[in-house]
């Protein structure tokens, strides 16, 4: 069965909100995501272009301004409780994963 | 030293790799890909480089645009951040190369590349691969239709074949695009539910084989056309081609130039589309009005020279002017040589008249075939007003005109059938030639013996 869209977040939608916690330009996401992530997470352009076009329309972020082609975005409420429910998510299976192997497993 | 070089290429709109592959080795060549026109790819020169190539859609650009939208150029700038500079567009599709060792690719989400070309799949390729099918379909039923209510005339014609190989090789392509496309999708969907890559679908094979067997159909067609002797149809068709081929470039050339005068894309969308219907339009009403009178008619004004039988033969040499018509149709699996003949009877006082058509084929049961379906087609016995009506074709001794087989037509309005009256026509199996035959009066032996030399290819004595 397909996954409901962006009921879960993958790495680079996550990222992205989460650059957008501050307003910012669509095109600097690019270099803020690896930037964040110590180079592990890297967005390509084509997918960033089609996510923020996504989260517009689902409203988790609002169009801030708009400078000949380059337009601003900022994260919305509904967006914020996307990752809200998603740091959640991750927290429980961190949680989950400590239950089972101890927390001196992890590195 | 040109600096510009257009390309026939062919690759499916899912071998998106092989393309990007191919731009790779164009690019080591020195050549870089800038553009699509209507049948080619446009290249301009370059420093023979290495370079990375991704084919990336954009669903929401059309090949009727003027140049890149402020959406598109918005996408254009994202990927220029990363490295990946736009070298030309064709319609949804966007060619970007980047110069950089192991850049990061364009799409990193393979979900939503995924839907991002279903996307742009559903805005020209599938359509136009449904509307094929559809074509193709129709075209198949219109054709079996044909063979099923007048086999003969369906065989002996050139144009049966033709239509019937090209709606299947129509069908055949747009079947294994779409097919192949809609398993890829399945595929790819799965794929990237757990995050893996599904690699693109070449068809390079397949298309060139449908083209080489289009092109093989279409020479096969003109052979034939020229073989059976149809040299006007052949003309009429050669016309036809050439105004379709011209009405093409026409409407290409009005998208071209409102490409180039940036008129908005949904305004050069609706003047093509009108543009083609009113060329199509003039087209059929052209064919219609003048091709198939054209057809019908002319090829019916030859006179007599090169029928195998004139009338004055039949007549013992009476000379006098002769009203002749003839035509001639076939195709591999049968050819028909209709005549009809009657004197111009000003200058020439008879009643005689002589009225053939000669099927011949190289298969048997064709020949078989032929005369079933012409018995079959002149049965017309039936009840009327409370009489039994007799029309059809009896069989009759067949040794008076060298024959395989022979039947002639009996018609009777009685309700016994008692007064039932022969008359002179025929139809006379030689083998591998069917003769329908229809004459002024009762043939004398004499007569039959030389039909029999002249249409059954008999041998005489």
């Amino acid at each position: 069965m397909p996954r409901a869209r962006l009921q879960t977040l993958t790495e680079q939608m996550f990222y992205t909100l989460l650059c957008l916690d501050t307003e910012c330009c669509g095109i600097d996401i690019l270099d803020r995501v690896p930037e964040m992530t110590g180079g592990r997470v890297r967005v390509g352009s084509g997918t960033l272009y089609t996510l923020l076009e996504q989260f517009l329309e689902e409203g988790f972020i609002r169009e801030t301004r708009v400078e000949g082609r380059r337009r601003s975005y900022i994260l919305t409420a509904s967006g914020r409780e996307v990752l809200e429910r998603e740091y959640r998510r991750i927290i429980r299976q961190a949680e989950d994963y400590r239950r089972i192997f101890g927390k001196e497993d992890t590195k | 030293m040109k600096d510009k070089k257009r390309q026939y290429e062919i690759y499916s709109f899912l071998d998106y790799d092989g393309l990007a592959a191919h731009f790779g080795r164009m690019s080591e060549k020195g050549w870089l890909f800038e553009g699509s026109g209507p049948f080619y790819r446009i290249y301009s020169r370059v420093e023979p480089k290495r370079r990375s190539f991704y084919i990336s859609y954009f669903p929401k650009a059309s090949e009727f645009d003027p140049g890149l939208g402020e959406e598109q150029q918005e996408f254009a700038d994202f990927c220029r951040r990363t490295g990946w500079r736009l070298a030309g567009t064709a319609a949804q599709m966007q060619v970007f190369y980047n110069e950089s060792e192991n850049p990061v690719p364009i799409e990193t989400d393979p979900a939503l590349e995924v839907e991002t070309i279903n996307r742009a799949a559903w805005k020209s390729y599938l359509p136009t691969h449904l509307f094929l099918l559809a074509v193709a379909i129709f075209e198949l039923l219109t054709m079996g239709w044909r063979l099923f209510t007048d086999a003969v005339d369906f065989l002996s014609r050139a144009s049966s074949l033709f239509t019937v190989t090209t709606a299947v090789i129509l069908l055949a392509v747009s079947l294994v695009e779409m097919t192949s496309y809609f398993l890829w999708l399945r595929r790819a969907r799965k794929a990237a539910r757990v995050g893996e890559w599904t690699p693109s679908v070449s068809h390079r094979r397949f298309q060139k084989a449908f083209l080489a067997v289009l092109l093989v159909d279409l020479a096969v067609y003109l052979i034939d056309m020229a073989v059976s002797g149809n040299r006007l149809l052949l003309a009429a068709m050669l016309l036809m081609t050439s105004l379709i081929l011209v009405s093409v470039l026409v409407t290409l050339g009005v998208k071209a130039l409102m490409k180039r005068l940036g008129v908005p894309g949904r305004v050069n969308r609706t003047v093509t589309f009108l543009t083609a219907v009113v060329l199509s339009v003039v087209i059929v009403s052209f064919s219609v009005f003048t091709l198939v009178g054209f057809s019908d008619r002319l090829p019916w004004l030859h006179d007599a020279g090169g029928v195998p039988l004139e009338l004055s033969e039949l007549c013992g040499g009476e000379e006098g002017d002769m009203y002749t018509v003839t035509r001639r149709d076939g195709s591999l699996l049968m050819t028909r040589l209709e005549s009809y003949q009657r004197p111009d009877r000003s200058t020439w006082h008879s009643d005689e008249t002589l009225e053939y058509t000669v099927y011949a084929s190289r298969f048997p049961a064709l020949t078989d075939l032929a005369i079933r379906k012409l018995l079959e087609k002149n049965m017309k016995d039936g009840i009327e007003d409370g009489y039994l009506y007799i029309d059809h074709y009896e069989p009759v001794d067949p040794s008076p005109w060298h024959a395989h087989r022979a039947y002639r037509r009996l018609i009777s309005w009685m309700s016994d059938g008692e007064e039932a009256e022969y008359m002179s026509c025929w139809f006379l199996d030689y083998g591998g030639m069917v003769v329908s035959l229809k004459l002024g009066s009762e043939p004398t032996p004499e007569q039959m013996d030389l039909i029999a030399q002249r249409l059954g290819n008999v041998k005489g004595d």
